[in-house]
């Protein structure tokens, strides 16, 4: 920034490092009008629609009842499909964490910043187009007849296609290349809060690159690896665009079977359901928020 | 003590990047033990240099040799250096104790030998009951002494400093520029530091190489450099002085020095610059005069004393010890002087005052002119009998 700049601010930078100027920084109750609205918004939207949702899960014809819940946590279809939506955002959770440490490493220790930016670049490019466009562009891929069996075919390591479509399998990999910049970017970020110079320290101490990093730099990323991988499984469960189009009937996410009994006007049981995934998703984050502490804030 | 320290010999190192040359043929030498400085100021050359012996970057040219062994093609890893980062570089998710056995233990060394080896060095470097601490949990110079005892611990036979002190204040720069320079000679370890701190090189080092521009500008004891600069850049970077155009009327080689007289705005008279036999002369007419503040001296009796001018106070500045007063002579030059509070507060009052300064306390420096090859005196120079 230049000096000119920094002047148009009439120089008050407040606590937090963001410059303001004098006459808007010093109005009295400002902050809290700044504060308050946004919170505002959320109360309203969403904690008061929740709290009509969570009525709704407990109040039947004849007044309160728990057998929403029970017929959740009972009945076989079910608790096939919650297990089944646990089981995709774990295998989600893995595959991008996989592809995206050593694309993330490696851009963040790339000497040339070409690297970087091909890396970067190469992984945010997908983010950028639309989600439904991308779950189509699988869904002609994994086709009966599509490339991916075409090719197969072509190189005899198949005789008859292959059923892709319409299987947890093809769920997860339009999840993962959904989710993936996610994972990456977040991790990038955390990275490059590790000092390069430990790396180097490690190396002049006589550790081999390899060594080096899994004793220095492998351990100090555990923290983002966690927090990553957290948010990702948390966005995974909630999935709903790729199950719907790419899932078939026997192995739904617990999305679409919200869906589709908001559809046939079983909406007290959507609303149990519904209650049931945020309640797992609170139990994750406070379990994580107790072993690893603030994960989403960085320490720096 | 026994030495474990190694030699370390530079010999026409280059480093380009791209076109751009950050080190132009440099060549200095460190013998086992010795604590060698490299200062400059950012930009220098001196981190390159720095990193290439370290290994993290090759020469594009050049060999540097410990213990006369050529190292150009050993790793980082392979070459079994220490080095103390500028912010120490400690890892964070390991204790004290942890962190300095990290080395010993990619040494493969038995948990017997690590832990007496660890429990030594930390004595050493006072750090005692601090062993299971995590480096967040010590102030700066304990974290310093740590990254030192890890630097240290297996005993390797060069150390390197990147700007050891840079991060510490200014009570504690000097409490470790001790304990770095005590526990350097206890272990015998040969060093090299880098750093901008003159006042930290002239301190602590044995030896200091002057950097600028990817040249070693003079390479020698911190006396010398302080009191026989070999060029302007070295006779500015270092400490005040003040550089006197003149140009020399005559010069002759007596028994046991070089006799300069050189003209100057100082004086009508000429000054005459006596200089030891061991120091190059050479056979140019325009030279700088270098001479310290602390060397002009207030001619308190009104007697005649060779080299002395009259001037008038410009300004002065009072340092505790002693007034900081610059003076304008004759030709209105201004020369910066060190005048003691009594004869100060006897002489400022007058218009103008007499300072004189011994024939040997003044250096010649004889500028390099572009593509001009400087020919010594001796060359052509016929001593006097």
């Amino acid at each position: 920034m230049s000096k000119e700049n920094i002047k148009s601010f009439s120089g008050d930078i407040n606590a937090h490092g963001v410059p303001a100027s004098h006459r808007i920084a010093k109005a009295t109750g400002l902050k809290w009008v700044i504060m308050l609205l946004p919170l505002l918004f959320v109360v309203v939207s969403l904690i008061i629609s929740l709290l009509g949702i969570l009525k709704r899960s407990f109040v039947g014809t004849d007044g309160f009842t728990l057998d929403y819940y029970v017929k959740i946590l009972t009945e076989p279809l079910y608790t096939t499909v919650l297990l089944n939506t646990l089981k995709t955002a774990v295998i989600v959770t893995i595959a991008c964490l996989l592809l995206a440490y050593p694309a993330a490493y490696l851009s963040v220790r790339a000497k040339k910043p070409i690297v970087r930016r091909l890396i970067t670049g190469g992984i945010l490019i997908p983010y950028w187009m639309s989600m439904l466009v991308r779950i189509f562009a699988w869904q002609i891929i994994m086709q009966t007849n599509g490339v991916l069996n075409q090719l197969l075919m072509f190189f005899h390591i198949t005789d008859e296609p292959i059923q892709f479509l319409y299987t947890t399998g093809a769920v997860c990999v339009s999840m993962t290349h959904i989710l993936l910049p996610y994972m990456f970017l977040s991790l990038q970020s955390n990275m490059e809060g590790i000092d390069e110079n430990l790396s180097t320290a490690a190396l002049v101490m006589g550790a081999r690159p390899a060594r080096g990093f899994v004793d220095v730099f492998l351990p100090l990323s555990v923290p983002g690896i966690f927090a990553d991988s957290l948010m990702v499984f948390v966005l995974s469960l909630g999935f709903y665009i790729a199950p719907a189009l790419l899932d078939g009937a026997n192995n739904q996410m617990m999305s679409n079977l919200i869906e589709q009994n908001m559809n046939s006007f079983n909406t007290n049981l959507a609303a149990a359901m519904s209650f049931e995934l945020l309640v797992i998703v609170f139990v994750i984050l406070g379990i994580a928020f107790k072993f690893v502490g603030n994960i989403f804030v960085p320490k720096r | 003590m026994s030495t474990i320290g190694q030699s370390i010999k530079i010999e026409n190192v280059s480093k380009f990047y791209g076109s751009f040359q950050a080190l132009d043929t440099v060549s200095l030498e460190a013998a086992p033990g010795k604590f060698l400085t490299i200062l400059g100021s950012s930009g220098s050359g001196k981190t390159t240099l720095l990193k290439i012996i370290a290994g993290f970057e090759a020469a594009n040219s050049g060999q540097i040799f410990i213990n006369g062994e050529d190292v150009a093609r050993k790793k980082a890893y392979e070459r079994n250096i220490g080095m103390l980062f500028q912010n120490y570089a400690l890892f964070p998710h390991m204790t004290v104790e942890e962190n300095i056995a990290y080395p010993l233990k990619l040494r493969k060394c038995s948990k017997a030998e690590i832990g007496e080896r660890v429990n030594d060095i930390i004595k050493l470097v006072k750090l005692d009951g601090m062993e299971k601490r995590l480096p967040k949990q010590l102030s700066g110079g304990q974290q310093q002494r740590c990254a030192l005892a890890r630097a240290i611990v297996y005993n390797p036979p060069l150390l390197l400093l990147d700007e050891p002190l840079g991060a510490l204040d200014k009570n504690l720069r000097h409490e470790m520029q001790f304990e770095i320079k005590r526990i350097q000679n206890e272990l015998g370890i040969t060093t090299i530091s880098v750093t901008h701190d003159q006042e930290e090189a002239l301190t602590m080092s044995d030896k200091i190489c002057i950097m600028s521009h990817g040249v070693i500008q003079q390479c020698s004891s911190p006396e010398e450099i302080y009191e026989e600069p070999k060029n302007q850049f070295v006779a500015e970077f270092i400490g005040n002085t003040n550089l006197i155009k003149g140009v020399v009327e005559s010069k002759k080689k007596e028994s046991d020095c070089w006799v300069s007289m050189v003209k100057t705005g100082l004086t009508e008279e000429l000054i005459r610059v006596e200089e030891p036999l061991d120091r190059r002369q050479y056979n140019l007419d325009d030279v700088l005069l270098a001479l310290r503040p602390e060397l002009i001296h207030l001619m308190k009796e009104r007697e005649g004393h060779i080299n002395s001018f009259r001037a008038s106070i410009v300004n002065s500045v009072y340092m505790g010890d002693y007034y900081r007063v610059l003076v304008k002579t004759r030709d209105s030059s201004e020369l910066s002087v060190k005048i003691s509070p009594e004869a100060y507060r006897k002489y400022a009052g007058e218009k103008e005052l007499e300072f004189f300064f011994n024939a040997n306390c003044v250096t010649t420096i004889y500028e390099k002119e572009k593509g001009v090859i400087l020919k010594t005196v001796e060359d052509r120079f016929i001593p006097a009998a």
